[in-house]
């Protein structure tokens, strides 16, 4: 089943190797509040019909702002949610409704950062068992090799192996994300979902960790999802984009095409928050009107419609899905900004 | 000082995520294990202290109870009744006397109120022995008379007094911590098992099995307790086994005492669930089974202990409200509630005022046990700063 959102998932890809990690129309349902009454609950559309394609080698961006679902979409694709609808592929293989068992080999190949380091490190154990436990529930290696396969984790985040004795609050911010990485490297893993992986830490800390991302991944081939919301970062490390509000993704493309010409409004207004250093770049700020609509009961048509300065009658009503634009992204808007500018211009 | 060099801020600095900064000033320093760091905590809450030190004080006398006894607890003697407690004397006109010695008292009838009038004999002393030959008890196993303090036969050395049937008061109240604080660790253990487990699975797995679980612990924390426990009591049989009267009072204390540490437990594995430590174990595919027990129960363990030893006080005083009421310990058996319901009587009351002196020990045993878990309670958690 190939559809069109699904294609225009795959956009712009920088192989045409098929996509290691694929969803399609994928949703996450929440219930919330009391349900002794069938159907008196309520339901909270965290991500709705999001189809999206990782390829190898690619580190895909996934932005939006605090509360758009991007981290409930991290946490599906590595399963650490139930998918509600919808199908997960990881090279071909769905995997998105299977059991514990059948899933233990995903869980392998897909490993998961963490936001806050320190919530992510159980304070009570040391280092060494911390980085052990992927190894001993997968019983990756023999016993006996576990000491020498620890010290390699720890040089290849650049800690020091002496470390692996120490409990993590004796460690600053920094470290600890960085013995988070070594624990989600410990299995040996293709594909890492980087969930907001420095936004808890100092800016000159930051930078250390984006570029150990950037090391890692032409070091051991990796395959990032990496969520977060500072643009700026998400730039720096992402060679593809994905943009999402209120649970889906409105605009899909590289990194260069979706910031050098957003396509879809809300694109175009978030990237005008980025502060620039320099007075001449910088292009008029869109401020957006209102809050973001509640997940519960989502506005009709386009999701963006209530915010969005160019709305009209047809975005009130009827839903844009996600269609490739001649440049190679796709976008989920009626009146794609690329567009109108071009025809504008003749 | 008393931050370790870890917390140092000059260290920090070195530390610092500059990465492999080698130094050996830094290798040298040492890890602080959990028990370790609570520990260092513990140490400076003085009044946790003072708790720890009487907690192990109550606990040592209720084992070597039997040893420290001068007297046979069950012992009766008419001649000895109601005797007020006699003092302890180490000087006596011929010098200093390293073992206490006590006066005789005797008791002589008032003529005009037909009171009991007691009349200290200073011309005889009552002596004891050390490790000398007492009544006969088993401890461990072992058959032995040998007491701590063995008094001399036919002089009285009654510390305390005797009560109502001439039995030694110290005596008793030596043995009866044993039945008062083995029921208290019974009930708090099976109710700490019970609440502990309930409260895991409720919070760890949610869903319905939480729904169902919170409705019994709601419907057992709903039932009024004083006139459940009568009711209950009224069922067992007057002439029933005294010690199985026990058992059953230290069942239907455990029943109704697992419920309020469930729903604690519950909350508290609630909000470790949710940390990302161990969505990580589950992202490594760990199974459930080993997430509960290697990450959670340890982490919901600081709050069951110190929720335990704020519970002991709790049973202790509730022991001996029901035997004081006369529905909890039955005679034989010799329990601190059970003591105190010998001053029930206010008329003896006023006139045998010693025989509330289990108060006391009540007293200090609660004071202890809550001045450890208020130690506890503050050190147990030495990652929050």
């Amino acid at each position: 089943m190939t559809d069109a959102a699904v294609l225009a998932a795959r956009s712009q890809a920088e192989s045409s190797a098929p996509p290691l990690l694929e969803a399609r129309h994928l949703s996450k349902r929440y219930h919330f509040g009391k349900r002794l009454l069938p159907g008196s609950g309520k339901i909270v559309h965290a991500v709705d019909d999001v189809s999206l394609a990782v390829f190898p080698g690619e580190t895909l961006g996934l932005v939006g702002e605090s509360g758009c679902g991007k981290s409930t979409l991290g946490r599906c694709l590595t399963r650490l949610y139930e998918i509600s609808e919808g199908e997960l592929l990881f090279e071909g293989r769905e995997i998105g409704h299977v059991g514990a068992r059948q899933l233990k080999p995903y869980r392998r190949k897909v490993q998961m950062i963490f936001q806050d380091p320190s919530g992510s490190l159980n304070p009570r154990r040391r280092v060494a068992d911390i980085l052990a436990q992927p190894l001993r529930v997968h019983g990756i290696r023999p016993r006996a090799e576990i000491d020498d396969r620890l010290r390699e984790l720890m040089d290849l985040v650049g800690l020091p192996p002496g470390y692996l004795d120490r409990y993590p609050h004796e460690f600053s911010g920094g470290q600890r994300q960085r013995i988070g990485i070594a624990r989600a490297l410990a299995m040996e893993p293709q594909l890492i979902v980087a969930d907001e992986p420095v936004s808890a830490l100092d800016v000159s800390v930051q930078a250390q960790i984006v570029n150990l991302f950037a090391d890692l991944r032409d070091q051991l081939a990796l395959t990032y999802v990496f969520i977060a919301h500072d643009l700026a970062v998400v730039r720096q490390v992402s060679t593809r984009i994905a943009v999402m509000y209120l649970g889906s993704i409105v605009e899909l493309g590289s990194t260069d095409t979706v910031y050098g010409r957003p396509a879809h409004p809300y694109t175009e207004a978030l990237l005008s928050a980025i502060p620039e250093p320099h007075a001449r770049q910088q292009c008029e700020r869109i401020v957006l009107q209102g809050d973001l609509p509640s997940p519960i009961s989502p506005p009709p048509g386009c999701r963006f419609h209530t915010r969005c300065p160019f709305a009209d009658d047809r975005c009130r009503t009827e839903r844009p899905l996600l269609r490739p634009l001649d440049d190679g992204r796709s976008v989920a808007c009626h009146y794609p900004r690329t567009e109108v500018s071009r025809t504008a211009g003749t | 000082m008393t931050m370790p060099p870890i917390n140092d801020p000059a260290t920090d600095l070195v530390f610092a995520d500059g990465a492999l900064v080698a130094s050996s000033e830094i290798r040298e320093v040492r890890s602080r294990s959990y028990m370790g760091l609570v520990w260092r905590r513990f140490r400076r809450h003085r009044l946790g202290l003072v708790g720890a030190v009487l907690v192990a004080l109550i606990m040592l006398t209720a084992i070597f109870a039997s040893v420290l006894a001068p007297y046979d607890p069950y012992q009766r003697d008419g001649k000895s009744i109601y005797l007020p407690p006699q003092r302890l004397h180490v000087f006596a006109d011929d010098g200093f006397h390293p073992l206490p010695f006590t006066n005789p008292v005797k008791l002589d009838l008032d003529p005009d109120t037909y009171e009991l009038v007691p009349t200290i004999d200073t011309a005889t002393r009552c002596s004891v022995s050390v490790f000398g030959k007492g009544w006969t008890y088993s401890f461990f196993g072992i058959r032995t008379d040998r007491h701590l303090f063995a008094p001399a036969p036919d002089c009285g050395w009654h510390v305390l007094g005797t009560d109502r049937d001439g039995r030694d008061m110290l005596s008793r109240l030596l043995i009866g911590s044993r039945l008062t604080l083995l029921m208290a660790a019974v009930v708090v253990t099976i109710s700490v098992i019970i609440g502990t487990l309930v409260g895991m699975v409720s919070g760890y797995f949610r869903g319905a099995v939480d729904h169902w679980l919170q409705r019994i612990v709601e419907f057992i924390l709903a039932l009024p307790e004083l006139p459940f426990y009568f009711a209950l009591v009224v069922i067992i049989p007057r002439n029933a086994d005294p010690f199985r009267v026990f058992l059953a009072l230290v069942g239907i204390l455990s029943v109704m005492k697992w419920a309020q540490l469930a729903r604690e437990v519950r909350g508290k594995t609630l909000s470790v669930a949710s940390l990302d430590y161990i969505v990580a174990a589950e992202a490594v595919g760990t199974r459930t089974p080993r997430i509960v027990l290697r990450h959670i129960l340890p982490n919901v363990l600081s709050h069951v202990v110190v929720a335990t030893t704020l519970m002991i006080p709790s049973i202790v005083l509730l022991e001996s409200f029901l035997s004081f009421l006369g529905i909890g310990v039955r005679a034989p058996l010799v329990s601190w509630g059970l003591l105190l319901n010998a001053a029930s009587d206010l008329q003896n009351l006023g006139s045998y005022p010693w025989v509330l002196t289990p108060v006391v020990a009540i007293l200090i045993t609660v004071m202890g046990f809550n001045m450890l878990g208020d130690g506890l309670r503050d050190a147990i958690d030495p990652y929050q700063n």
